[in-house]
């Protein structure tokens, strides 16, 4: 499963808030690959560190943080020693990233078609944009028509649609989506998921997926990490971690998630079950 | 939709209630004619996506939302119309604990504060020791410590936030809660926390739960008894078991099949 | 840690104390109140007894005199102590910026509370109010509230500055009241069945009272410039030291070097300022339990 050239290698990254007595190991040495086409999981739960990991890929992580160790091999450079310019040049064209909250996400006074078009005006010269708009509308199954929307007059999954159309302007190589469907409904989360197991599929995209939704991560990635305070605590294929967790963390994650159809045999359902009658 | 529920004695029984809002033109009918009824120590689930009218409902429960038509019954009285001094007591009996456990709390209010706060209005203990009493109380019963009821609300975590929100809605002895997504803005296992302590509740205080939720999942796994809303209506109601296991509704298969599980 | 059942001003209180600045700031202003409470003092002695005070007595030979032991800021064109004048003049700011302050503050907060909290038909009426109050000329509006009410003195100015300068604040109040009543605490104190008078005042009105205090400590410098014009126009203060009159006399000579009353007038407007300012942001953030411990 493991790829032995991968996409995105970190390794051993630390990420430091505050000193002294207020210092706050955010992340704590944590390493992961993603490869070439791979879906990757991180999941944890809020406060561990999930997100900062996510942002750190390409330096984005809040001002306050200090990187205090680690490398992060993307594409064969390494990330942390780059410059602001050589990573402004990454961000967007290589590493794309799409966040939980679309409505705030884009600019409510400009028509989604401008901000697409402006997406790719930042990291690609001399294409046909009218086109380019077109097509990536197409990606995502949105109608052309769209393009002169304004982002208060489409839904939730509509706007999710239009960040990752934008996200795809430049033909990112790491697609990084930090729970990317919380803010929406189920029907719409699965059309959104659907979308992403496609585009992976499809434009062979690595995705690394940030979420909390344990239902996710088993629809969609092909390996996921477990982090707990800053740490990853178990790491593996999708099934192996959710069907036989090791870690005592995963464990109790995995009772607390409440299933649709719950298993007679495990232990928290008898409890249901003889309170639910 | 509703079978032979007459014989059972109800606690709330809502018949064919409708919530509009804004005026002709621009009007939004968020509820259309529903009815369903809570027994006693029951929790009923009501389930759908976002702007299915589900958080309309509840609000008219506690009269937050004033219905354009139709009946609350709650303990043979109808609360529909209930207006003044009537809705006050009304309020005892309902109570509501909502989404966002960062903003039901007035952040420049020590939390214990405002739970004398409620007790002070409604006139519940003599003096304030009494009322200071009856927090030490109520922190237990929801599992916080007692000492933590004098410091503001910033000072807790989500998981704790909720707790204070329901030992406020307790505080009244209310026989109804109605819970708007009480754990969606929690982690997993907070989230397993609460759920447990609301299944507490209702054994120690024969409390009713209307429980409001996108998630299928949770309602499964602690509801007795289930509505389906889509667009303002109940478009499928009964055991919970039976309404997941075995949808007869369209809508309610394809909100079923969206679900990622594992 | 906060102590047990202590309210949100006594916890602020607690706060305010250990910031030294603003310490420093409440220890100005408590000076300040003290000179106005002397002014006021003096300023009825002697109009009981009906004698001239001491800083009203003109003596031409000492005009103009820099600073020095016997007049430790001076004398001003017509030889009186510029410092006794100075502090009768505390008396007129503090008149000025504190009754008008009574006066629209209040009126203010009550009618933005209402307006935003209750919507509708009252919102519709108050913001018509206050359009309407808006739209007058402030200073004819002043003018025309002096000439009704009886009595030569301040009274008018007081009701004329208060009446026309509560709009602004309503506004603020108005906007904050619409925004924290859709909050949830809000909702959930109406569901626990509280009534809207305990909603408005006692949760929702800690959570915006930043902007009653800031529109406080900024009042002072207001009404100390509308102190000066009303008294340039002849309606305001007359035959009284005042602020605005002292800086009036005082630019006349400041180009031939008399720099003394300008210089201290100057200085007790921007201290009284600064300390009501510094006071009142530090108020705000001790308010605010979410920026301690």
């Amino acid at each position: 499963m493991m790829d032995s050239n991968p996409i995105l290698k970190v390794s051993n990254l630390n990420i430091h808030f505050g000193s002294g007595d207020d210092l706050v190991k955010a992340v704590d040495g944590i390493s992961f690959t993603v490869g070439r086409g791979e879906t990757v999981a991180l999941v944890g739960e809020s406060g561990s560190g999930k997100s900062i990991s996510s942002l750190a890929l390409t330096k984005l992580a809040p001002r306050a943080a200090k990187y205090v160790a680690g490398e992060i091999h993307f594409n064969g450079q390494e990330m942390l020693s780059l410059s602001d310019r050589e990573l402004r040049q990454i961000r967007g064209s290589q590493i794309s990233y799409i966040f939980q909250e679309p409505m705030s996400s884009l600019n409510p006074v400009f028509t989604v078609g401008w901000q697409i078009k402006e997406a790719i005006g930042l990291h690609q010269k001399g294409v046909d944009r009218k086109s380019e708009i077109i097509r990536l509308l197409d990606v995502v199954h949105l109608p052309q028509r769209l393009a002169t929307a304004y982002p208060h007059e489409m839904s939730g999954g509509q706007l999710q649609r239009c960040m990752i159309a934008m996200a795809l302007a430049c033909s990112p190589d790491l697609l990084v989506a930090d729970e990317p469907t919380t803010a929406l409904d189920v029907t719409v989360q699965r059309e959104i998921l659907n979308l992403l197991a496609e585009l992976s599929e499809k434009v062979d995209l690595s995705i690394l997926m940030i979420t909390h939704n344990f239902g996710i991560v088993s629809d969609l990635a092909d390996r996921v990490y477990v982090m707990q305070k800053g740490r990853i605590v178990e790491e593996g294929t999708t099934h192996k971690v959710l069907y036989e967790p090791q870690h005592e963390y995963t464990k109790q994650l995995m009772a607390a998630v409440p299933r649709l159809h719950p298993k007679p045999p495990a232990s928290f359902t008898i409890e249901n079950a003889k309170e639910g009658e | 939709m509703i079978s032979n529920e007459s014989k059972v004695k109800t606690l709330l029984k809502v018949d064919g209630l409708n919530v509009i809002y804004g005026h002709k033109k621009e009007a939004v009918h968020a509820v259309k004619d529903v009815s369903f009824y809570i027994k006693p120590g029951e929790i009923f689930g009501l389930v759908g996506e976002s702007g299915c009218g589900k958080s309309s409902l509840g609000k008219a429960m506690v009269r937050l939302v004033d219905p354009a038509s139709g009946r609350i019954g709650f303990k043979e009285a109808n609360v529909a119309q209930l207006k003044g001094r009537a809705l006050q007591e009304y309020r005892r009996e309902v109570q509501m604990v909502f989404q966002d456990p960062y903003g039901s709390l007035n952040p420049r209010m020590k939390v214990g504060h405002a739970i004398t706060d409620v007790l002070t209005v409604h006139r519940i203990g003599k003096n304030m020791e009494e009322r200071r009493e009856r927090v030490t109380e109520l922190f237990e019963a929801v599992g916080l410590e007692p000492d933590w009821a004098w410091r503001y609300p910033h000072e807790f975590s989500g998981g704790q936030r909720q707790r204070i929100c329901i030992a406020r809605a307790l505080a009244l002895n209310p026989d109804l809660l109605v819970a708007d997504e009480p754990v969606s803005a929690l982690d997993v296992s907070v989230q397993a926390e609460i759920l447990h302590l609301l299944k507490e509740l209702r054994i120690t205080r024969q409390l009713a739960f209307l429980f409001i939720s996108h998630d299928l999942a949770v309602v499964r796994n602690l509801c007795d008894r289930v509505a389906v809303m889509y667009n303002g209506e109940i478009v499928e109601m009964g055991d919970v078991s039976k309404v997941i296991d075995h949808p007869q509704h369209e809508y309610t298969r394809t909100l079923l099949a969206a679900v990622p599980s594992f | 840690m906060s102590e047990k059942g202590k309210s949100l001003w006594g916890d602020a209180w607690l706060r305010l104390k250990r910031n030294r600045l603003a310490m420093v700031c409440l220890g100005l202003v408590v000076l300040f109140t003290a000179l106005a409470l002397y002014g006021e003092v003096v300023y009825r002695y002697h109009d009981w007894k009906d004698i001239s005070p001491a800083y009203q007595k003109t003596n031409l030979d000492l005009a103009y005199q820099a600073p020095s032991s016997e007049h430790w800021m001076g004398t001003d064109g017509l030889g009186r102590d510029v410092m006794a004048r100075l502090i009768q003049g505390v008396r007129i700011a503090y008149k000025v910026g504190i009754i008008t302050s009574l006066i629209a503050i209040p009126i203010g907060v009550i009618l933005g509370c209402l307006a935003g909290f209750f919507g509708g038909k009252v919102d519709d009426f108050i913001v018509w109010l206050y359009s309407t109050f808006a739209s007058m000329p402030g200073l004819l509006f002043i003018l025309a509230i002096a000439m009704v009410v009886p009595d030569n003195g301040l009274l008018g100015i007081y009701l004329g500055i208060g009446l026309t300068t509560w709009v602004g604040l309503c506004r603020l109040v108005r906007g904050e009241v619409i925004k924290h009543k859709e909050q949830t605490y809000v909702q959930a104190a109406k569901a626990l069945g509280l009534g809207s008078g305990r909603i408005i005042f006692k949760h929702i009105l800690p959570n915006i009272s930043h902007v009653i205090i800031v529109t406080f400590s900024l009042r002072f410098p207001a009404a100390v410039g509308t102190e000066v014009i009303m008294s340039f126009l002849g309606i305001g203060v007359q035959g009284e030291p005042s602020w605005g009159l002292m800086i009036d006399s005082a630019r006349m000579r400041l180009w031939q070097g008399m720099w003394w009353e300008m210089t201290f007038v100057t200085l007790a407007v921007f201290l009284l300022v600064l300390a009501f300012n510094l006071l009142g942001d530090a108020l705000r953030d001790a308010l605010d339990p979410r920026l301690n411990d």
